[in-house]
């Protein structure tokens, strides 16, 4: 558990109060919203005053004067846009923090560490060598290598176009559930996040706006501007049942039923994933459609109509099972279809967006 | 070459030695902090630092004779305490030098410091490695050639000093009498074959010293600067 209460004392102040779970946290926002400047606090590397407390063991309490240094705090930090150490070669790299850090004698392995990450075919190379997905996953190897009891990741996947982000988040996934380190994981990719990450804290101008499960929270709707999402969406959970490479398209269960979406990222087949729906991607029958090349389906409930008066169009929030999506349609077909809650109809949904 | 050249010759040899030694010592933490502070009293210390490259060693060596002599603050509390005087010995050289040569060890390292990420630092932090051991090992490895370029050039300016010896040390043979020193004397006294001796092994021998720099530097990988 992570406890944090701080004020930086930098030029650019950031105020969080938080407890974070024994899990990996997204940390999202808009860039410029204090994100890195809060894990550099919780890292050790920024002036903050407060309160930082990891395991009922305090690392900053500005009132009994205590500021554990950095190198004493157990974590593991991979920054933004992470270099190697250039004198040294990928090997040197991977041991250095076995040859000189203070936390030795953990239970992660060299050669396990090395083989999990697919390194050995790399250890000779020097830094200017390697390319940057190569890079990022030896950055995190080499951080894991320091024995750490926190993760601290700020982006650690930005920079890099969704073939190396592919490449890697199964590294970092198995890492997660092989190693179960607490982590924070600053992110503004939906997808990373909804990927990887069961908590969610959203943080604008310096402070916690909101914090939860992660699609709860993406789903917030006065949150839609803070998260770069201008239009009304839903967020729905799917299982992947198959990726197709020749039609570039992942199969998954929505509540029983299967949808083909574009390519997502090549997560394990059975894994839960998150899509993002847009309400104006949904249309609404009240009887099943067929030979339509909407081929994303799903019978519902109306459970809500969202009509404020004024445009042409109202949103319906249509229920089935666990999932929730909302359909914006013109306020004719409203009247016209006619819809009414607790009707049953049918959300053909036109496409999604990942995350 | 006659025997006095000879030592002469070992002469400056040894305390161009010296001088790097002890300067490489002193310059390396005086560079760092050079390098890293942010606090106000950081550009005046520079100014002071740079000043051996501007003054004339005239006027160093004026205030050294002045400050080093026994009869001195200084001079005399340090021969109190070691029986050695800093005036007229090869000690009082060794300390002039010191003085003298202190921006040719400083600035390269001091550059070399700057031109390393600041992230390197607090990378190895983050890796649980304490500050003296993170600048030990992730960032001195990456200054080889500031420390080669600046070793180098203290030993070469030491070696060609004149002015500051001349005026702190005189020229004793075999205690203080160097290269330059010999040179300026066999010139006096028309003696210009042993003047032409020792000034070609001078020349070749600064040409070789700068041509090695320049070669290794040419080959240690671009990264380690």
């Amino acid at each position: 558990m992570l406890e944090v209460q701080i004020k930086t004392l930098g030029d650019f102040q950031v105020l969080v109060n938080h407890s974070f779970p024994e899990s990996i946290t997204a940390v999202f926002g808009p860039s410029g919203s204090g994100k890195s400047t809060m894990l550099r606090a919780i890292a050790g590397l920024e002036p903050t005053s407060g309160l930082i407390r990891f395991n009922d063991e305090d690392w900053l309490n500005s009132d009994s004067g205590t500021n554990v240094k950095s190198h004493r705090r157990p974590i593991g930090y991979v920054r933004q846009n992470a270099e190697l150490f250039p004198h040294l070669s990928v090997e040197g790299n991977l041991s250095y923090p076995v040859k000189h850090s203070i936390r030795r004698g953990g239970d992660i392995g060299f050669d396990e560490i090395v083989s999990d990450f697919e390194l050995s075919g790399l250890l000779a190379r020097m830094p200017n060598q390697v390319s940057g997905g190569e890079t990022q996953r030896i950055v995190l190897a080499r951080s894991l290598l320091s024995q750490p009891s926190l993760l601290l990741l700020d982006e650690p996947l930005t920079g890099l176009d969704l073939q190396r982000k592919a490449e890697i988040l199964p590294f970092l996934e198995s890492m997660q559930s092989k190693y179960r380190i607490p982590t924070l994981y600053v992110s503004h990719a939906v997808d990373e996040i909804t990927a990887l990450c069961a908590h969610t804290i959203v943080l604008a101008e310096g402070t916690v706006r909101a914090s939860g499960q992660t699609p709860e929270v993406l789903e917030r709707r006065e949150l839609d501007e803070l998260l770069g999402n201008t239009e009304p969406s839903s967020i729905i959970r799917a299982k992947i049942l198959a990726h197709d490479r020749d039609y570039h398209l992942t199969t998954l269960e929505v509540e029983g039923r299967v949808w083909s979406v574009p390519m997502h990222l090549p997560l394990p087949l059975g894994e839960m994933t998150t899509l993002r729906v847009r309400a104006r991607d949904v249309a609404v029958a009240k009887v099943e459609p067929e030979s339509i090349s909407v081929r994303n389906i799903l019978p519902g409930t109306i459970v809500a109509i969202e009509d404020d008066a004024t445009g042409p169009s109202v949103d319906c929030v249509i229920e089935a099972g666990k999932t929730r999506l909302r359909a914006r349609i013109t306020r004719a077909s409203l009247h016209e279809l006619p819809l009414r809650m607790e009707d049953s109809v049918f959300a053909l949904v036109k496409s999604v967006t990942l995350g | 070459m006659n025997p006095e050249d000879i030592s002469a010759v070992w002469v400056t040899a040894q305390l161009a030695f010296a001088t790097t030694l002890l300067l490489f010592v002193v310059g390396t933490p005086l560079a760092w902090w050079l390098a890293t502070t942010k606090r106000w009293f950081r550009p005046p210390l520079e100014a002071l630092t740079a000043l051996p490259l501007v003054l004339p060693p005239t006027v160093l060596g004026f205030y050294l004779l002045i400050f080093l002599s026994p009869n001195s603050v200084i001079g005399g509390f340090f021969f109190e305490l070691t029986g050695i005087r800093l005036t007229f010995s090869f000690a009082g050289l060794v300390v002039a030098s010191v003085i003298y040569s202190l921006p040719f060890m400083v600035q390269p390292l001091q550059v070399a410091f700057e031109r390393v990420q600041e992230q390197c630092l607090e990378d190895a932090f983050a890796l649980g490695v304490p500050k003296l051991k993170a600048v030990l090992t992730a960032v001195f490895p990456q200054c080889r050639r500031g420390f080669l370029t600046a070793a180098v050039l203290t030993f070469a300016h030491t070696v060609g000093e004149f002015g500051v010896v001349l005026m702190i040390g005189g020229n004793i043979p075999g205690e203080t009498r160097v290269i330059s020193i010999a040179i300026y004397e066999h010139v006096e006294t028309i003696s210009y074959g042993d003047a032409h001796v020792l000034a070609a092994v001078l020349l070749v021998f600064s040409f070789l010293v700068l041509l090695g720099v320049f070669s290794i530097n040419r080959q240690l990988p671009l990264r380690a600067y």
